[in-house]
């Protein structure tokens, strides 16, 4: 397990490498490794821009028979009030500034959120290999 | 009453001179050498993560003569990240008794004598010996495993392959030809696999024909458009061809938008297309 | 720490290139980076070169939409160059498909799409910028001197 502090944007570049080099050890395809990379990608930046910083902890993650990649993203910044309509934004619209959620859930195979608003946010996002 | 396992003189003691056959014998001797020539690895530490105990099984898995390794830390037997951290998770054991690994079996990798890396399956247990806290690993060798799996993967990405042919028919010009009842994931993996051969082979169009596709519904025509949507991004053309009757009116019933990109009757009139666009080609 | 994209003029066109470790702040520089060079310039095309890109997420791909639409606006043809399959599926995915905005699959073919073709090339199968640069001059296409 590897954890990477998200404390500005510089952190941003440093998330989707590690992230992108463990999907790398675990043999996953180019393009699945692009679609962890690219969804790391908007949700370190939720935890700069929305979350105020924290962490994210990359891991691989064997359950089921089934080996993946897990990423946990864990801030203390106001959370997120209203979870759905956080991924419904910009879900239609291409381009409009949303938290990026809905774009990671349709790269990742699970993406799950809690969040207590004044408490922060953890989201936890899995892509298995096929 | 048996120990739960040797101490280290007993086993050394074990190995080298098998218990007398006599008709008594030491229960402790028994055990001690059922655990000394047990197929999987056992090595066991105090809390110092000095290494007490290993088994045959573990100088074999890991190179080391016993000599060598008792007495010493175990995380000489450790890849990078956790050699370094070994001893804080273990003090972080000790201080909080919050079990991370302990009771559980998880998959890291071992270090050889030789320097070798390899993926080993570990099982932890804690014990304790007269009053003194031991740790007792089971490490089972998990290279064989493994390369069982990546074979197993390659293989399947053979067949994927086969299922999926995409054909280079012209400098420049790439054919896919969709075969029987398209499903979901096939749709999927013909649409990654013919945009990456088309970057991996610098084709500027891709035609991509349905003349065997016996029912062209929504689905299979959002996953043409969705290979459209990547081949434009990329700079390049795709060319869709095989089109009947029957599918263009399904096409026009269904309300499908096509217009981004370029549509012929038959194969043949779709390759005069993309050879004049490979020829004078530029992305509109 | 945060650099500014470098615009670079390749005879009269002007090139951006989008490398892997940009911080979003580079990322946002290039809007103004690239309208003040046009207005410099009076360049007739603008090629954004993102070979070396293997994340564009969705706020680099706002930011490559937003400066190709303002850039269209200034009179200056856009092409995006050179786009990375994985990537492209990635942007799909998303719901980015940067419209509007013309494509070609290399440098060179950016630069045919809007109307310079590479003229002084001997065995070099790959020009580099450089090659490109000295053969602009002989160049077709509509370039203002």
């Amino acid at each position: 397990m590897q954890r990477i502090e998200i404390r500005d944007e510089q952190d941003i570049v440093r998330a989707r490498t590690a992230a992108r080099s463990l999907a790398e050890t675990l043999n996953f395809s180019v393009v699945d490794k692009t679609r962890i990379a690219t969804a790391v990608s908007e949700l370190a930046r939720n935890v700069v821009v929305h979350g105020g910083g924290g962490y994210v902890e990359v891991e691989s993650v064997n359950a089921e028979k089934r080996v993946g990649m897990r990423c946990v993203f864990v801030d203390q910044g106001p959370g997120i009030e209203d979870v759905e309509r956080a991924m419904a934004e910009g879900f239609s619209t291409a381009g409009t500034i949303g938290h990026g959620l809905p774009g990671a859930r349709r790269l990742m195979d699970d993406l799950s959120i809690e969040a207590t608003p004044g408490q922060g946010t953890r989201v936890e996002i899995i892509k298995w290999i096929p | 009453m048996g120990h739960q396992f040797p101490p280290p003189k007993k086993s050394a003691k074990a190995g080298s001179a098998p218990a007398d056959h006599g008709p008594s014998f030491d229960r402790a001797d028994l055990f001690a050498s059922i655990v000394d020539y047990t197929a999987d690895a056992i090595i066991a530490i105090n809390e110092a993560c000095e290494v007490e105990y290993l088994n045959r099984a573990a100088e074999r898995l890991f190179g080391y003569g016993r000599e060598e390794v008792l007495g010493h830390n175990i995380n000489m037997l450790m890849s990078k990240p956790h050699q370094e951290r070994h001893d804080d998770y273990v003090a972080t054991y000790l201080r909080t008794g919050a079990k991370v690994i302990l009771d559980t079996w998880r998959e890291t990798e071992g270090r050889k004598k030789d320097g070798t890396i390899f993926p080993i399956e570990l099982g932890v247990r804690e014990c304790w010996v007269a009053d003194r806290r031991i740790f007792t690993g089971i490490v089972r060798d998990l290279t064989a495993l493994k390369k069982a799996q990546e074979e197993v993967a390659r293989k399947n990405a053979d067949i994927r392959e086969l299922s999926t042919p995409v054909i280079n028919v012209a400098d420049g010009v790439l054919v896919l030809p969709l075969i029987g009842t398209v499903d979901s994931a096939r749709a999927r993996d013909s649409m990654e696999m013919a945009i990456t051969r088309m970057a991996q082979d610098k084709a500027a169009v891709l035609i991509v024909d349905i003349t065997g596709v016996p029912a062209f519904d929504t689905m299979v025509a959002n996953h043409i458009i969705s290979m459209a949507t990547c081949i434009r991004l990329m700079g390049g053309h795709s060319i869709l061809t095989g089109i009947s009757p029957a599918t263009a009116l399904t096409i026009v019933g269904l309300g499908v938008d096509l217009s981004m990109l370029s549509t012929r009757a038959t194969l043949a009139q779709g390759l005069e297309l993309a050879v004049d666009l490979v020829r004078n080609g530029t992305t509109g | 720490m945060s650099e500014a994209i470098p615009v670079l003029g390749v005879g009269p066109v002007l090139l951006v290139s989008i490398q892997n470790e940009l911080t979003d702040r580079s990322v946002s520089s290039l809007h103004r980076a690239v309208l003040e060079r046009i207005q410099e310039t009076g360049a007739p095309a603008l090629l954004i070169d993102v070979t070396a890109s293997e994340v564009i997420d969705t706020f680099i791909g706002r930011i490559l939409s937003e400066t190709a639409r303002m850039a269209q606006l200034m009179n200056t043809d856009v092409v995006l160059v050179g786009m990375q399959p994985e990537v492209a599926i990635t942007l799909l995915e998303m719901g980015l498909e940067i419209p509007n905005v013309r494509t070609a699959m290399s440098l060179e073919k950016g630069l045919e799409a809007v109307g310079y073709r590479i003229t002084k090339i001997d065995d070099d199968a790959n020009p580099s910028v450089a090659d490109i640069t000295e053969s602009l001059g002989t160049g077709v296409g509509d370039a203002k001197d």
